[in-house]
């Protein structure tokens, strides 16, 4: 099955699209220190440098004379480690909410149900912000919090296609062969589900690695790590002066979400049957 | 292109503040042909909660509230006491007893008599009992004497050298008796329209928006104000500030509301003023404070190889742009009759300080690390030149061989760590000394001002009963030569044993069209009542 979906993918525009952006930036956060070594705090440069200004700094020095570049680098490697692990985070959360509604219904539902709406009727960000605020904002609770607020939509969905598909007759004929519950859900059930739960996951990542820009924005980042909402934090007091400490990282989130919200697009094309004509 | 620009700039500063002490900006701002009339818009950075000093030191109440109200002497430039509401003062020569002859002819904005009993009456239930320096500044007083109208004498348990050194309109303003007497002051409903005997009236307060304020016709000095009114706009958003001052919405920009940052916008002194000694009074000093109660910072020669290992002159250059001094002590230079260079200092060297870490017994380890602190800091909380300085040092510790942590917590969570937990390695923030060391200094090295949950106490847990007894001392010395020799004596101490790493004196700047005038600049300029402010014409 996979190699034929990765084949359907190819041929998909947007998310083969998607994928080379995407491997555009994974170079740059696994092999991007090659290129541009050492610790992105390091101040190397007279502060302010433009990009091509100085060819030992190529994309330019911060207000502090930091590199532009391997502060980049550095923020690629953040925000996909902060949007794959606070993704996988809130697939676990939300699975295991949603496959034991749906598939016990009853009470339990209604229990985990209410838990799922009072964390949907505060909005994703503010708890954030709360949640990294009361812990110390470090890269672990900012991934941490950013998982926890970001499960609700991914338990929905799950519990519906877990709903659907306890009904249908392959799922009746393992459970009259005597399954037990445990394999039913792991098994037969979610494997079935998972096709929607991908394509949320995709764009979830993408929301993520927002998230943690606009966290490190206000100050509530891992002041020990250098992401990219950190630098454009740091940068908007000299938005007039020097714009590009803002853009260059403003334009590399943009490249990442839209690298993410291509593939989970296209992945959305080929796993959802009633697109298949499209 | 960009980078011979900044260059040139860091240049023109330099020589700017190579000659700070005789304030350049004064040749700018003061003029001597006033101009009647026309109302000057004014920026602050925050909306005040209320428009009294007297109850609450926050900055902003005291940049608006000192226009309406006054104290009873002011500042000039270099930080000495000129008349305001008294005229004159005297200190008896045991320093027991000081006497001030208030005024006459000065009216209440709400047309009733100023008398020697509002001056009294504020001491004692407003300054004594509320203020939350005033408590210590006239913790002393024991009597207020009224012999008539316009004299007013206080008695003394011990001397208070320190006390004209504090009493302006933002330290202490005189409140209206017949308007606070027998009420709730701090809730009294005119702290939100305060009425005072100052050069302009308040008018209205637009919550959110700005407030309003006329000129007072019946001011005591004759001829002044020479506005007609004042219009104090809130502006939160830094960059909306700059914009509101590039297009003339405001003519004044007050109390650093402006970041360092964006200075360059503003270099043209055909157009702008660069003000910085309106903050002197303050004092204030930017310093790395070490939590001394454990290993390895209760070893003075940690402290000492980190002073060595900090390169303050690029950290002035870098974080603060040159906007400021290098601070060599406790003391800021701004407080002339106290201050003293003649103290250990550490130069910048690595060498020096890798060698003061062996010796005091953290060798490097393999992976040339010798240990690892954690630096917490204000920055989260609205001080962006707090975290740049706290990456700094990061920097600076690192090639040393010290991992530093850093944590930028919300302001509360800061102060719970420092001063109530005291589980912190080393603390960035700034705080301001005051021009009296006992007031604003003391607090910081004082063995009984180790006070658990008090923000701003001594919080490095530093104790030395050595020091203690000079303080102490200082506090009522009565003669001013002995008083001085004893300030240093305490400075040489405090320098020697580095529990807190002074690391630069910020400037208060002030941004301003260059259309603004004043007859002359004042130290305590953030609170200055601008009667004798004007808006020359426009071009």
């Amino acid at each position: 099955m996979y190699p034929a979906l990765l084949k359907e993918l190819l041929r998909n525009r947007s998310a083969l699209t998607g994928l080379i952006l995407l491997a555009l930036v994974m170079c740059a956060a696994t092999l991007g220190h090659v290129w541009f070594p050492g610790d992105p705090w390091d101040m190397v440069g007279t502060p302010m440098l433009w990009p091509g200004e100085d060819p030992a700094n190529p994309l330019g020095t911060d207000i502090m004379g930091r590199d532009m570049a391997t502060g980049l680098v550095s923020g690629a490697k953040v925000s996909l480690l902060i949007g794959l692990v606070s993704t996988l985070i809130s697939a676990v959360v939300g699975i295991t909410f949603g496959a034991l509604g749906g598939f016990y219904r009853g009470w339990i539902d209604a229990f985990l149900m209410r838990v799922t709406e009072l964390f949907q009727t505060v909005p994703q960000f503010v708890l954030a912000v709360v949640l990294v605020a009361i812990f110390k904002p470090s890269v672990a609770t900012a991934t941490f919090a950013i998982g926890i607020v970001s499960w609700p939509p991914t338990a929905r969905l799950v519990r519906s296609e877990f709903l659907l598909l306890r009904e249908r007759e392959f799922i009746q004929a393992a459970r009259t062969l005597g399954m037990g519950d445990g394999r039913l859900i792991l098994t037969q059930i979610l494997p079935n589900a998972l096709p929607p739960v991908i394509v949320i996951a995709a764009l979830n990542i993408a929301t993520a690695i927002q998230t943690e820009a606009a966290l490190s924005f206000l100050g509530l980042g891992d002041p020990n790590v250098m992401s990219w909402g950190t630098i454009i934090g740091n940068g908007r007091e000299q938005v007039v002066d020097a714009w590009y400490i803002c853009g260059l990282p403003g334009i590399a989130i943009v490249i990442i979400v839209l690298a993410f919200s291509l593939l989970g697009e296209g992945l959305n094309d080929t796993l959802n049957p009633h697109l298949k004509e499209r | 292109m960009q980078s011979r620009r900044f260059l040139k700039l860091a240049a023109v500063l330099g020589l700017a503040l190579g000659v700070a002490a005789s304030h350049p900006s004064i040749a700018q701002t003061v003029g001597d042909a006033p101009v009647r009339g026309g109302i000057l818009n004014v920026n602050i950075p925050t909306e005040p909660v209320g428009l009294n000093s007297g109850i609450n030191t926050t900055m902003f109440i005291g940049e608006v509230a000192s226009k309406i109200q006054e104290g009873l002497i002011a500042f000039d430039a270099d930080l000495q006491p000129v008349p305001s509401l008294a005229t004159q003062w005297e200190v008896s020569p045991d320093g027991l007893t000081v006497s001030f002859d208030l005024r006459k002819g000065v009216k209440w904005h709400d047309g009733k008599d100023f008398t020697a009993a509002d001056v009294a009456y504020t001491l004692k239930e407003v300054w004594q009992k509320l203020h939350p320096f005033g408590r210590s500044a006239f913790g002393n007083v024991t009597k207020v004497e009224t012999p008539n109208s316009h004299r007013i004498i206080l008695t003394l348990s011990a001397p208070a050298p320190y006390l004209l050194n504090y009493i302006n309109a933002y330290g202490a303003p005189v409140l209206p008796r017949h308007l606070y007497e027998g009420t709730d002051v701090v809730n009294n409903p005119y702290n939100q329209k305060p009425v005072g005997t100052g050069p302009f009236v308040f008018k209205e307060w637009v919550k959110g928006s700005h407030i309003r304020l006329e000129r007072n016709p019946d001011y005591w000095k004759a001829g002044q104000p020479f506005l007609d009114g004042i219009i104090v706009k809130f502006i939160p958003d830094v960059s909306a500030r700059v914009v509101a001052l590039q297009s003339g919405e405001v003519d004044v920009v007050v109390g650093n509301a402006l970041p360092v940052t964006s200075l360059r916008q503003f270099e043209d002194k055909s157009r702008y003023t660069i003000n910085l000694i309106d903050g002197n009074y303050l004092a204030t000093i930017a310093f790395a404070q070490f939590n001394v109660r454990s290993a390895p910072l209760n070893d003075k020669r940690v402290r000492q190889a980190f002073a060595h290992a900090v390169d303050r002159n690029a950290l002035l250059k870098v974080v603060y742009l040159g906007y400021g001094k290098i601070a060599t002590g406790p003391v800021p230079s701004s407080v002339t009759k106290y201050y003293t260079p003649d103290t250990r200092q550490y130069a910048f060297d690595p060498k020096r300080a890798a060698q003061l870490l062996d010796e005091a017994g953290y060798k490097a380890g393999a992976n040339g690390k010798r240990f690892r602190l954690r630096l917490i800091h204000d920055g989260a909380a609205g001080s962006p030149l707090s975290t740049r300085t706290a990456e700094f040092i990061k920097q600076a510790l690192a090639k040393v061989g010290v991992d530093v942590e850093l944590q930028a917590p919300d302001f509360a969570t800061m102060l719970r760590h420092v001063f109530t937990d005291q589980d912190y390695d080393i603390l960035v923030s700034s705080m301001h000394r005051l021009p009296d060391p006992t007031l604003g200094v003391q607090r910081i090295f004082w063995t009984q001002n180790i006070r658990k949950g008090v923000p701003w106490t001594n919080g490095s847990g530093y104790s030395n009963p050595h020091l203690d007894a000079i303080m102490e001392q200082a506090a009522k010395e009565p003669d001013e030569q002995r008083r001085k020799a004893q300030i240093r004596e305490w400075q040489q101490i405090v320098q020697e044993d580095v529990p807190l790493l002074e690391l630069v004196e910020p400037v208060w700047i002030t941004v301003s069209s260059a259309r603004f005038k004043k007859l002359a600049l004042q130290a305590d300029g953030l609170f200055s009542s601008y009667a004798d402010a004007w808006l020359e014409p426009r071009k």
